[in-house]
């Protein structure tokens, strides 16, 4: 059986699409949830400076800790987006490899 | 005749044999850009969490003048020793930067609320809330991240 080059860099196309069509909303979502949850974070110091729960020094120190969980929080919507690359590479070398094998008549 | 026969057969036999082990292999092959999933290091990082949680808990349970460092030193060395672990833990894994990243800045807070505690021996209930809130946020960035390596997450 012949390998067919063309066909077979369609069908690898097609499975990276279909990955990240499946993975890309997580990716999207991670993001969206990060920045959501620095913003409620925000909000609550305010809330506590206003509240006297937390004085001005302490409102400084908080913003600080906060730059280190948003960096956090990067870091996990890094680790998503490339795991969902690694999937959408993996399920396109599949394709490949199974042509391949068609080809060699296993 | 016969004979050749034979060896034609023979060699017909390896170049088959070479085949299957070549899509063997092959198919085998796969592109590895982040650190497989693993469980215990996902299971170690629920333990902290839980262990973070509870500590919280405890110290929000009493009053403020009651927050003396030398109540909680046990269990904030307990705690350390927990999350220099999960640092380790992840660090020793290759492809694996941004989990370790995560994991040394929840061990660094952790270090910075314990000097502080320690420095002014109290811990205001404003400030153990919004610490609490941040460390618990942290933790599930690192659950997240570590589900996200699953093969069909």
């Amino acid at each position: 059986m012949a390998f067919n080059t063309e066909q077979t860099e369609k069908q690898m196309m097609a499975a990276m699409q279909v990955v990240l069509a499946k993975e890309w909303p997580n990716v999207q979502s991670s993001m969206r949830k990060v920045i959501e949850e620095e913003r409620e974070a925000l909000a609550k110091i305010s809330l506590a400076y206003i509240s006297g729960s937390i004085t001005e020094a302490d409102v400084k120190r908080q913003l600080e800790d906060e730059r280190e969980a948003f960096e956090a929080g990067l870091s996990m919507t890094k680790v998503v987006s490339t795991a969902a690359k690694q999937k959408a590479v993996n399920a396109a070398l599949d394709v490949f490899w199974k042509a391949v094998s068609a080809a060699l008549g296993r | 005749m016969k004979l050749i026969s034979g060896r034609s057969e023979s060699k017909s036999v390896r170049i088959a044999v070479l085949c299957i082990l070549l899509v063997l292999i092959i198919t085998s092959c796969s592109i590895q850009l982040i650190s497989p999933y693993n469980a215990e290091t996902q299971q170690a990082t629920f333990r902290c969490a839980s262990l973070v949680d509870r500590f919280y808990g405890t110290l929000l349970e009493a009053d403020e003048q009651n927050r003396q460092y030398s109540k909680f030193s046990d269990q904030y060395v307990a705690i350390e020793s927990e999350l220099n672990g999960l640092v380790l833990r992840n660090k020793v894994r290759s492809l694996n930067q941004d989990s370790t990243d995560i994991a040394e800045r929840i061990a660094k807070l952790w270090q910075k609320y314990k000097s502080r505690h320690k420095n002014d021996n109290t811990y205001s209930t404003g400030n153990a809330e919004l610490d609490r809130d941040r460390l618990a946020r942290m933790f599930g960035y690192a659950v997240r991240a570590e589900d996200a390596k699953k093969p069909n997450e």
